[in-house]
């Protein structure tokens, strides 16, 4: 009898619209366990190096975990995984939502897909049973709309469906897949991989209960944490704030991401903060499957000018920034409305806002005109020029088309000096956070083998005392002593060698990281207990580990392969700068030198070899990897 | 010296944590922040910017005069 897991996994082939299904063993789950993990596994055994990544030859897998749908606090998360066509290197991207659990409800650990349709087609799973059916009535059309029909379709209100919109249909490199109108697989541009494939969406409902091995303990743990959520400033934060919290310190400070990147003064920086949110555009917070944290936002503006769909949900942080302050606009609708269009069209907010203000610089700087533009003037804090260019890069129209290939293949186009206005890593537009300030941070942006992500390990702050949240709650990991957020020697490497392993597994398990240490109320007993009751293995901590560090090595391995270096492990030049402008004015550059010093010892930790950064055949037998050694020549 | 009226502003989970209207303390000499962090039971381990006035400071930080300190909370990405 298996726990946690169905046993069940669908391959399909989209070019013959054949499928069929495959049964691991339990050591295959145990091994990889589901999300990156077992998403890279079969992209590193069935994906030929070098593969175009809007081919029929690239893989679009949707992969939950043993975990995903156990009725414990955030737990509902679902990795999609494939060769990113925004970088070229291995892409994946987490979703929470309802959608992940449905699937493990319907008899399914995984959806492995390859080939591509010649015609529009969904995916109708009903209780395990597949069907392929005709979608050219749904190509071209929003999220919304094709939501409706497929339910009208199906007669069925339940049904959860993930799926893309027009952005994914018309490739846009950072186009990215939706379930539920408002959780995504943000980032990556794996929309566009879904679109070469023509498969506009998965619908899926299962009714099949997930077995547990300990039903009555996870139920107990979960008990514990539901009433602690209010108690623990952190996670009732998330509940109140959301991630919105950060705006204000940020602005206040002079951090605020602003003017893409040219300064970190934010001078209308109160109209973004979660206070003014919670007081103008908030409607109420939701949650995903089973958890209590409700920290999803959702808004809806009725103006006679200006409506937003509540079904959309409300943008989060990083949203508000990077179509906000970055294109310098402080209007907090215009931003609801730019996320809205972003999530009918299926477009990933950040991308989509740093692409926009690059062109806003071009724009300044004279090497965009209104011939360019189409006669938008597309300068700073025009609020309407950055929703004409939202509805234009969706559609690929005009500048829209360019912009759409990612501000990086942008700036190759468009030359005259523009690569400098760009800020990305392997060519994704870097997140919200300034690594500035938090030097690990910057150190994930560049290790990061999907391209700068800020979600690849718990932020420096929770470190920086021994009475931190994450020193006095992360001890069973090794972690004992504080670090300065601005520091960038050895402790620094180490502590972040062991987040990246632990923020790996989570990503591996499909946990959200708002559910536990030390990001919120979950502990790590809490956590190992909810594993160890749902899947019946005896399991510990070191076990944990090398699941992380087996995910990490995997997509190293993957890159290499596509021929990813060490110099490909960066960060944007700007970093290496001092802030200019607000309280922050001529500080906190970040030494170049001590950053490539801390990147070479980082290597070290984990096993790779220090000039190539390719992991060891060591390294690679230690986690049970060997069958990847010949890939790495 | 004439007595100091300190106020401490407290933003975001601080506010749940510790308390909902500033905190006012007084003293008779300059004082670092760190002393006035310590005498308001607030932990460093929850502060990521310190503010006195428009200025950023540390909080070895010499306060001289009557002011208002407003502390912002260490919080992570999302
Ligand atoms: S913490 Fe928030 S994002 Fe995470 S699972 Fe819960 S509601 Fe979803």
């Amino acid at each position: 009898m298996s726990y946690g897991y169905t046993g069940s996994i669908l391959h399909l082939d989209l070019s013959s619209k054949k499928y069929w299904i495959e049964h691991p063993p339990e050591t295959f789950y145990r091994t990889y366990w589901g999300g990156r993990a077992l998403g890279l596994y079969y992209m590193l055994k069935e994906m030929k190096p070098k593969t175009d990544p809007l081919s029929p030859d690239n893989l679009l897998i949707f992969a939950p975990s043993v975990l995903t749908g156990t009725p414990a606090p955030a737990m509902p998360r679902y990795t999609v995984c494939a060769k990113s066509s925004l970088t070229g290197a291995e892409g994946e991207a987490e979703a929470g939502g309802w959608w992940g659990p449905e699937l493990k409800k319907a008899g399914l650990d995984a959806i492995i897909t390859k080939g591509a349709s010649t015609t529009p087609v969904y995916l109708w799973i009903n209780d395990g049973k597949v069907e392929i059916k005709a979608a050219t009535h749904l190509w071209g059309k929003d999220t919304g709309t094709t939501q409706k029909i497929i339910k009208e379709e199906l007669a069925d209100d339940k049904v959860r469906i993930a799926q893309i919109g027009p952005a994914g249909e018309n490739l846009v490199r950072f186009a990215n897949i939706v379930n539920e109108l408002k959780h995504f697989n943000g980032r990556n541009g794996l929309g566009a991989v879904m679109g070469s494939k023509k498969l506009k969406a998965i619908a899926v409902r299962g009714t099949k209960p997930i077995e547990l091995y300990n039903k009555e303990r996870v139920s107990q743990v979960t008990k514990e944490i539901t009433k602690r959520v209010m108690e623990n400033p952190l996670s009732r934060d998330l509940r109140e704030l959301g991630t919105l919290a950060v705006v204000r310190p940020f602005y206040e400070a002079g951090c605020l991401p602003s003017y893409n990147w040219t300064t970190g003064y934010f001078k209308e920086g109160e109209n973004l903060t979660a206070e003014t949110y919670n007081k103008t555009i908030l409607k109420k917070t939701i949650g995903c499957y089973a958890c209590p944290i409700r920290c999803k936002r959702v808004v809806e503006i009725n103006e006679s000018d200006l409506q937003v769909d509540p079904s959309y949900g409300g943008p989060e942080y990083e949203t508000i920034t990077s179509l906000g302050s970055s294109c310098g606009i402080s209007d907090l609708k215009y931003i609801a409305k730019a996320n809205e269009l972003c999530n009918k069209y299926t477009m990933d907010t950040i991308s989509t806002g740093m692409a926009i203000a690059f062109a806003m610089q071009c724009f300044q700087e004279g090497l965009l005109t209104k011939e360019d533009t189409g006669g938008i003037e597309l300068t700073f804090s025009n609020k309407e020029a950055m929703l004409k260019m939202v509805e234009k890069i969706a559609h690929r129209d005009g500048l829209g088309d360019l912009l759409a290939e990612g501000s990086y293949l942008a700036a190759q186009k468009i030359g005259k000096g523009s690569e400098k206005f760009i800020h990305q890593v392997k060519k994704q537009e870097i997140p919200m956070h300034d690594p500035r300030l938090k030097i690990g941070v910057g150190l994930q942006y560049a290790l990061a083998d999907y391209g700068a992500d800020h979600m690849k390990a718990a932020h420096d702050t929770y470190f920086k005392d021994k009475d931190s949240y994450g020193i006095k709650e992360m001890k069973g990991l090794g972690i004992l002593e504080p670090v300065s957020p601005t520091d960038i020697g050895q402790n620094k490497v180490t502590l972040f060698k062991i987040l990246d392993t632990y923020w790996s597994l989570l990503d591996t398990l499909g946990v959200c990281d708002f559910g536990y240490v030390p990001r919120s109320v979950g502990t790590m007993e809490e956590l190992l207990e909810i594993i160890c009751s749902t899947t019946g293995w005896k399991t510990t901590w070191f076990e944990f580990m090398k699941v992380g560090e087996r995910s990490i090595n995997m997509a190293r391995v993957f890159n290499c392969r596509e021929g990813f270096t060490t110099k490909d492990d960066t960060l944007p030049e700007v970093f290496y700068q001092n802030f200019k402008g607000g309280p922050l004015e001529g500080k906190f550059a970040i030494n170049k030198e001590d950053f490539e010093k801390a990147l070479k010892l980082r290597y070290e930790l984990m096993g790779w070899n220090p000039d190539s950064g390719i992991p060891t055949s060591a390294k690679l037998i230690e986690l049970g990897l060997d069958w990847l050694i010949e890939e790495i020549g | 010296m004439k007595i100091m009226k300190i106020s401490i502003v407290l933003e975001g989970y601080l506010k749940d944590k510790y308390s909902f209207s500033p905190i006012e303390l007084n003293y008779s000499k300059a004082v670092t922040i760190h002393k006035i962090l310590e005498e308001a039971k607030i932990s460093s381990a929850d502060i990521f910017f310190i503010k006195v006035e428009d200025s950023l400071v540390k909080e070895d930080y010499f306060v001289r005069k009557s002011c208002k300190i407003k502390l912002f909370p260490i919080i992570g990405g999302g």
